[in-house]
């Protein structure tokens, strides 16, 4: 039966540039977090974990030329290289590439970068990690908050159990930019010592860069004695705020119950705990109260964000191969910014990890949450001790029949609903203001609208069309899969008026929440009470293709029985969305050619 | 006094994006989070912004955010003590 493994890592990050310098240097208690005084990112000094320039460009001059890559490139391609460079003979067209990244070259949008501001879309980033290896397949870009890398790799697996693939490169990382630092520090979560995970007195984030990599695989071949499966996966929305945490940690308890439930692996066999733990109040208090309720208040749990920062796009992903090794090796590494005196941080059981210990190991749990509401959980497992139970197997399932059940367009100021015209206004250019004619005339009554960035008002719009029909037909198990071109682009230069001038430095954190294309899930989800998987892609074009598999996957494997998928694009003035509805019923069947034409249609 | 009561809820409604409100719907001590406005944290994060960028104030500790921002009396009141601008 096929199961999916880890087959390969590599890291490279202020603790070193090799998954064994990263492990050594945890076992030793080394942070990479330092304190940094650097202009270009904050006017006063600062906490981060920081992978200095100089090192990387001697590190990358071996395979390119360092002057024409920006430093997350020289990054990425270092962490697929390592990975590639051992694997010579890895069939490649049968390799899928998944990209993750929260604001990826974020700052090519800058005049004064030397690199070209397309660098800033997202598929670009994919694209030159593509062309440099010579890869042949058809990156997939996540980019959903800092669950981006966590949920890559359950992407990953999913299209590596369907035979979609048979390996799976899955990089991810991510920057300290100004254009993050200013942010997260006009959200007040920026710790001003390094970050405490868990701790009494902790006060909010410390913030790092990193990449890293795996080679996921089901191809025994590249199996060894110790392999970690990655048996079990899920993510859910808390459909609660899209920048705090819900309350009783509604998401991460139902990701981290539907990963156990496909693992086929009960909350008592956990032996170790890779938890978020950002060091924020709330994200913190939200994990101790998901754990708890999923009675692991005594599993052994680490936060590794004192050692690397809140590297964003990166940490789930970088985490895992360290939760991984701590497998392999039968070893815990501490939590590093917890110490003794340090208890009663959270109003629940939590048993951090103090210093490095030696323990067999087989199963471990990674969890991580982003804004926007989103969670996802993955369960590890070691290979020579795993069982032999049945995983609640693809193979048992059968596909089913999937259609398209209805669908709405929103593009050239008309709003049509399964291709007919609902409300049509071309009086304005500006999209701002057609969106709010099309709020008046669908009689939302909804106050939130307001406060959202065009792109989630565009995106509500369209559900709200879409719904209406099938509102009892939607549970919180109704999953969205959606997707665009230019990622937040649009609210990122919006964002970036108000960080450009030192004489008129006000970064605005209502801005900011948006400046990350899921946060459209987490509007949708908290009006729909939507609590399932979901996944925000990039790519330069509607990607049926991906959209097709993913929502299949997701109905075959029973993580949903609805799918409200599609593409949700705007930048300068120009836009484009399209929503559909798919599930096991309704006329037309979804394939690949069905959805082009519908994404293609237009209205009446 | 009342002329920043007036201004207050005037840059509130616009900078927070509460389009179906108007000045007359804001009471002075109307409750500015919890069930009066309805303001969240998001809000609350960007009261403090509001008051670095128009009056000149720097929150030295946010938590600070809690007493000032009650109502719009409380806020007028802070700001006529503490204001450079």
């Amino acid at each position: 039966m096929k199961k999916v493994f880890i087959a390969d890592d590599q890291l490279i990050t202020p603790l070193g540039f090799s998954s064994e310098e990263n492990i050594r240097a945890l076992k030793n208690k080394c942070s990479g977090i330092k304190k940094q005084s650097q202009k270009s990112i904050s006017p006063t000094d600062f906490y981060a974990s920081l992978i200095e320039n100089d090192q990387l460009a001697n590190a990358f001059s071996v395979i390119g030329n360092p002057e024409h890559y920006t430093k997350l490139e020289q990054m990425l391609l270092l962490a697929v290289g390592g990975i590639l460079q051992r694997h010579p003979s890895l069939a490649l067209e049968k390799t899928a590439l998944i990209v993750s990244t929260t604001k990826g070259n974020i700052e090519a949008l800058d005049e004064n970068t030397p690199f070209s501001n397309k660098k800033a879309k997202l598929y670009e980033l994919a694209a030159t990690i593509l062309s440099f290896f010579n890869l042949k397949t058809e990156p997939i870009i996540v980019s959903n908050a800092c669950i981006s890398g966590g949920l890559a790799i359950s992407i990953g697996k999913r299209f590596l159990l369907e035979g979609k693939h048979d390996h799976a490169i899955v990089v991810g990382g991510d920057l300290v930019s100004e254009f993050i630092f200013s942010g997260f520090n006009s959200f007040q979560a920026i710790s001003t010592e390094p970050c405490k995970p868990f701790a009494k007195n902790r006060s909010g984030i410390t913030l790092g860069e990193a990449a890293a990599a795996i080679l996921l695989s089901c191809d025994n071949t590249l199996q060894s004695e110790n392999s970690v499966f990655v048996l079990g996966t899920a993510s859910a929305n808390d459909a609660n705020h899209i920048s705090g945490p819900s309350r009783t940690g509604e998401g991460l308890f139902l990701s981290i119950n539907s990963a156990l439930e496909e693992a086929g692996i009960a909350p008592q066999e956990i032996d170790y705990i890779s938890a978020h733990g950002t060091a924020t109040v709330f994200n913190d208090e939200m994990e101790a109260i998901a754990f708890d309720r999923v009675g692991l208040f005594d599993t052994p749990l680490n936060s590794l964000k004192g050692f690397y920062g809140h590297t964003l796009g990166a940490s789930a992903l970088l985490e895992t191969v360290v939760a991984a090794r701590s497998l392999q090796n039968d070893e815990l590494y501490p939590s590093l910014g917890f110490d003794s005196e340090d208890a009663g941080g959270v109003s629940k059981p939590v048993n951090v990890i103090s210093s490095t210990e030696k323990r067999k190991l087989k199963t471990a749990l990674k969890t991580a949450s982003g804004f926007g509401g989103c969670n996802v959980a993955l369960v590890l497992q070691k290979a020579n001790l795993a069982t032999e139970k049945q995983i609640v197997s693809v193979e048992e399932n059968k596909q089913q029949a999937v259609f398209i059940q209805d669908y709405v367009h929103l593009k050239d100021n008309v709003l049509s609903h399964a291709g007919k015209t609902v409300y049509s206004d071309d009086s304005t250019k500006e999209v701002n203001l057609f969106a709010k004619a099309c709020y008046e005339q669908l009689e939302m009554k909804y106050p939130k609208f307001h406060k959202m960035d065009t792109q989630c008002k565009l995106g509500i719009l369209a559900t709200e069309t879409l719904v209406k029909k099938h509102r009892k037909h939607l549970s919180e198990n109704t999953a969205l899969v959606l997707s665009n071109n230019a990622s937040s682009l649009d609210t990122d230069e919006k964002y970036m008026t108000g960080i450009q001038h030192k004489e008129n430095y006000f970064p605005s954190p209502a801005v900011f929440v948006y400046t990350l294309p899921n946060i459209v899930l987490g509007e949708i989800s908290i009006k729909y009470g939507l609590k399932s998987e979901q996944a925000f892609f990039v790519s330069e074009t509607f990607d049926a293709d991906l959209l097709v598999d993913y929502a299949k996957v997701l109905l075959k494997t029973k993580k949903t029985d609805r799918v409200i998928c599609g593409w949700i694009d705007l930048y300068n003035h120009s836009y484009c969305v399209f929503l559909c509805l798919l599930s096991l019923e309704g006329k037309t069947p979804l394939t690949k050619e069905n959805l082009t034409t519908i994404y293609n249609q237009n209205y009446e | 006094m009342s002329d920043l009561r007036t201004e207050l809820k005037e840059k509130i409604i616009e900078q927070l994006n509460l389009e179906d409100m108007e000045v007359a719907d804001i009471g002075d001590g109307d409750m500015l989070f919890g069930d009066g406005v309805g303001l969240d944290s998001i809000d609350a994060l960007e009261l403090i912004v509001m008051l670095e960028k128009d009056y000149g104030i720097k929150l030295t500790d946010p938590k600070e955010g809690k007493k000032i921002f009650v109502n719009i009396s409380t806020m007028a009141d802070y700001i006529e003590a503490n204001r450079t601008k």
